[in-house]
């Protein structure tokens, strides 16, 4: 009997990484990587369950950045090289590695697992791994939704709202295109929700969406169920609670899952070990040392203890052994709640799709193994995405959630500090601008001139509002990057308004812009108008150049 | 229409060739160049940042920056961010709290520290006048900061999320009062808490933190703790807690303060006066001279270990830094003190934590940085207030001001108010 559902929430995104202006740009192996340590992981993990026949249901967003990429045919021309770039290095460790027992069959491993995800990717799935999501959304298993255009930061855009309302409508839109049916739920950017963007959400035609456990708990409302079941707004937009004990078994760094010693070390890699003359093919530039994705060494231990060899069968077992530990710890939690509710509890445990391979290289098999232990030899947990949850228990205690987001302390400190807070003033200037430029020019023809300009001034407005670019400046990681990105978005909006106001531009500059930016085709900037003020006022200050 | 039919424009269209790589790196290199964001007008803008802070970001145009300094009448008024709680939509004209914060720049931004949680403010950036008044530039945009606390209690209102309105149909509620999580609601039998049938956690670690041994509570039954640091007591609120409880609330709120402004100087939140009958923006906030004995950063800067133990006249010309922004120009420095120099006679604890940095800058270093705090706000008229057991003079209005320089590391404020003893009847 079942009495309680499990909720496992699958975030995918990547910002927008295409540089067409580069044969070869270090920023796209975000992309390749994730692909070959966590999509086509998944989508083996999910063909495998479907063809043994297990049952599952699994919530997966893709963000229309993500998709984009990934449809995108000078991407897909360029992941298949980087994987022969890899399988041909693969292929040279084994003959490097021919006498040494230990990592002459990772090696191996590696060569196979890499020609696998050359067949999944190239043979199996035509190089479009969208078309898999979209085929185990039809197979039933899989409950595919989106999230905002490119990732913005609500809360800290919303001082202009056309801004918040572009983000979501062209998310919901994108998803249309891509999966021809409209999304019902929505991963608003980093969980950061503030009371009145359900509003939008529900707009945009979203009936769900996530956020953190303190979102729920300090609702307007006082959460009856605490976590384990979700609140509506006023307006019938629900929200969800990320659970914090089942994050925390796999988020966290310290005593998460993926922390264990037998597991593969994310951060040993043969990039960095082998003579640079041999590994010059294959990294940055031919000199600056990067990560290949071959790596030998497990966890092994904390400080400064010898790495040792990776055991992939121990960190399998491993991976299995912690599937089962989950599955215990959400019955237990699930057995304590149900004894006060009227209706099954409810655990939600979102993460981000791309821990699952890409850091936790075990995490794909963990989730095989949490399926198939969950199908099979206990019946008190059922696997239940939110959409289906929402249609077996519609009626939901009314409130609101407080503002929040998943990030450091809970709220916005991540994406506004001492080190991002330079881009707001320029980002909503730039919104400013748009809303503007999109009222005064409403009725313009389209596909004229002008037309053309707008669209691509709203496409480098959204991408320069990617939530990634203050998260990077904060994080410190790829800070160069993501500022220029920032710097050259903003430059690029400017330089389409200035030339859209004129009316007047070298039209090859406009067609070297459509080509570098290519995504969300369909895009209209007068999404941007401000219905209110289609006369412009011509006692306002104007913030654009007549 | 035919198939063999060819639109002009299309065939001009497929005739163009598709920008090489070299092409478009060369436009976005040139765009990227002669494009910088542009200069911004006057604006202020808020943003919330968590339950106790926001962030405040301005840009004022040169000429009106000027016209509204002549203005003030003053040769050098001070720029002011004069923030104003409009929770209740009360207008900013009506607000009952506002603080003012000195800042300075055509471009700038600060973090405001705020007392409450869960509030809506508006903000105005102007030039304070002899009497107060602000000279307005822009008014900011209202932020609302969500609440720090637990939410309200229940009430039983249920939507239907299947509703295409979400139309609101029942009482979800049925009864507030679970059962224990922690019992069998079959059997009533309380549930095992051993551990389950799992390899210890231990074997494998660091990896997965024992089992939680307790379900997690219904957060609903738990008791608010919100306002955990409100530590003034307004008009309209109870008493101040006793002298122990004070201070251990001073000092959770300065650690905690300490913990969040370790990257960001903020700026220190003050209730203001209450509106008086001037309209709008017209309404100022006085500030009295440094009481005496308390010096300024600029003139601890200037001491020499000799006057370490002479007390310090307050500093006429002394105008309160920005915390958080760019220097002003580089002044002489401050010649590192003679190896002869005499030891500074023995100081008492106050005297030593008021100036501890400038123990620090005894040392020759090659950038030495002096924080002050601006301690402001009001009690009871007739309170008699100490900091470190010295008193602290109030105004009239039970207001007060005083400026200390903060030393390295943790500082606690012991900060004392006694209630005026009971005016004796007739």
């Amino acid at each position: 009997m079942t009495r309680g559902y499990l909720s496992l929430v699958l975030h995918g995104h990547l910002p927008f990484v295409r540089h067409p202006e580069h044969p070869e740009f270090f920023e796209e192996r975000w992309l390749f990587e994730a692909i070959t340590e966590c999509y086509v992981p998944l989508i083996k993990v999910m063909d495998g369950l479907l063809a043994d026949g297990i049952p599952f249901r699994f919530a997966l967003s893709l963000s229309p950045t993500l998709c984009a990429m990934l449809q995108d045919d000078l991407l897909q021309q360029r992941y298949l090289h980087h994987l022969e770039k890899m399988q041909e290095l693969a292929g040279k460790e084994m003959v490097r590695t021919r006498h040494d027992p230990a990592f002459q069959p990772l090696a191996r491993m590696y060569h196979d697992w890499l020609t696998e995800t050359a067949r999944i990717y190239d043979v199996r799935y035509g190089r479009n791994l969208v078309k898999a999501f979209r085929r185990f959304q039809e197979a039933g298993v899989l409950e595919l939704f989106t999230t905002c255009a490119t990732h913005g930061y609500l809360p800290l855009l919303k001082t202009h709202p056309q801004a918040v309302r572009a983000q979501v409508l062209v998310g919901q839109e994108s998803y249309r295109r891509t999966f021809g049916r409209s999304a019902r739920g929505v991963w608003v950017p980093e969980c950061a929700f503030y009371p009145g963007l359900e509003n939008v959400l529900d707009e945009a035609g979203f009936r769900y969406f996530f956020v953190d456990a303190h979102g729920l708990l300090k609702a307007s409302v006082r959460p009856h169920y605490g976590l384990y079941a979700p609140l509506a707004c006023s307006n019938g937009v629900a929200a969800f609670g990320r659970d914090p004990e089942s994050s925390r078994q796999v988020w966290s760094s310290h005593d998460g899952y993926p922390g264990d010693f037998d597991y593969r070390d994310f951060y040993r890699d043969i990039g960095h070990d082998l003579d640079l003359d041999y590994i010059a093919p294959y990294i940055l530039d031919g000199k600056t040392r990067i990560h290949t994705g071959l790596k030998y060494h497990r966890v092994t231990g904390t400080g400064d203890t010898p790495k040792q060899p990776y055991d992939p069968g121990r960190a399998r077992a491993k991976a299995e052994e912690h599937a089962a530990h989950f599955v215990v710890s959400r019955a237990r939690q699930i057995q304590a709640q149900a004894a006060g509710m009227d209706r099954p509890p409810l655990v939600v445990s979102p993460y981000d799709a791309e821990l699952f391979g890409h850091w936790w290289f075990e995490g794909p098999h963990f989730l095989d193994a949490l399926v198939r232990r969950l199908a099979t030899g206990q019946d008190e947990i059922e696997l239940i995405t939110p959409g289906d949850y929402l249609q077996r228990h519609p009626v939901v205690q009314k409130s609101t959630p407080s503002a929040s987001s998943w990030g450091w302390q809970g709220y916005h400190e991540c994406w506004l500090s001492s080190v991002n807070e330079w881009i707001y003033p320029h980002l909503h200037h730039a919104a400013k601008v748009m809303v503007e430029l999109a009222t005064r020019f409403q009725s313009e023809p389209a596909g004229s001139l002008r037309d053309r300009l707008l669209r691509q001034a709203a496409r480098s407005l959204l991408l320069a509002q990617s939530s990634d670019w203050p998260f990077i400046m904060k994080c410190g990681t790829a800070v160069d990057y993501a500022n220029k990105r920032m710097r050259d978005q903003l430059a690029r909006f400017h330089f389409l308004c200035d030339a859209a106001a004129k009316n007047d531009v070298e039209e090859r500059k406009l067609i070297a812009l459509e080509q570098m930016d290519n995504l969300f085709p369909f895009l209209d900037y007068r999404i941007y108008a401000d219905t209110a003020q289609s006369t412009q006022k011509p006692a306002e200050k104007s913030a654009v150049a007549s | 229409m035919s198939h063999d039919h060819v639109d002009k424009d299309e065939l001009e269209d497929a005739l163009i060739p598709e920008p090489s790589a070299e092409e478009l790196r060369s436009v976005v290199e040139e765009i990227s160049a002669h494009y910088p964001p542009p200069r911004l007008g006057t604006e202020l803008v808020l943003l919330e940042v968590n339950p106790h802070r926001a962030h405040a970001y301005w840009t004022i145009d040169v000429e009106d920056y000027r016209s509204a300094q002549q203005r003030t009448g003053l040769e050098h008024p001070p720029l002011v961010l004069r923030l104003f709680d409009i929770t209740d939509g009360t207008p900013p004209e009506q607000a009952l709290t506002a603080f003012d914060v000195e800042v300075q720049g055509l471009q700038g931004h600060w973090y405001l520290d705020l007392w409450k949680d869960g509030r809506t403010h508006l903000a105005d950036i102007g030039f304070r006048d002899a009497a107060g008044r602000l000279v307005a530039l822009a008014r900011s945009n209202p932020v609302s900061t969500p609440s720090a606390a637990e939410s309200p209690d229940y009430h039983t209102l249920a939507v239907d999320t299947a509703h295409p309105a979400g139309l609101r149909i029942t009482d979800l509620i049925l009864d507030p009062h679970l059962s224990d999580e922690n019992t069998d609601v079959e059997t009533g039998a309380a549930l095992e808490q051993a551990a389950p049938s799992f390899a210890a956690p231990e074997a494998c670690a660091p990896g997965p933190a024992p089992m939680v041994e307790t379900a997690p509570a219904t957060v609903a039954f738990q008791p608010s703790t919100s306002d955990a640091t409100t530590i003034v007591a307004w008009p309209d609120a109870p008493a101040l807690p006793p002298p122990e409880k004070l201070q251990a609330d001073v000092q959770a709120y300065f650690d905690h303060a300490a913990e969040q402004s370790a990257a960001v100087p903020v700026a220190p939140p003050w209730q203001g006066h209450r509106p008086d009958a001037d309209p709008a923006l017209s309404r100022g906030l006085t500030e009295e001279p440094l009481p005496e004995g308390w010096p300024s950063a600029e003139h601890l800067a200037q001491l020499t270990p000799a006057d370490v133990a002479t007390p310090v006249a307050p500093d006429p010309a002394f105008t309160e830094p920005s915390l958080n922004q760019p220097a002003p120009a580089a002044t002489e420095p401050t010649p590192p003190a003679p190896a002869s120099a005499p030891a500074p006679a023995p100081v008492s604890l106050d005297q030593y934590v008021g100036l501890s940095s400038f123990e620090h800058g005894r040392r020759e270093v090659a950038l030495e940085i002096n924080v002050e705090l601006h301690l402001f706000g009001r009690a009871k008229p007739g309170t008699e207030l100490s900091l470190y057991g010295q008193p602290v003079p109030l105004r009239p209005d039970g207001t007060f001001s005083i400026r200390k320089p903060l030393p390295q590391g943790a500082v606690v404020l012991p900060l004392l108010a006694v209630d005026p003893p009971p005016a004796s009847k007739g």
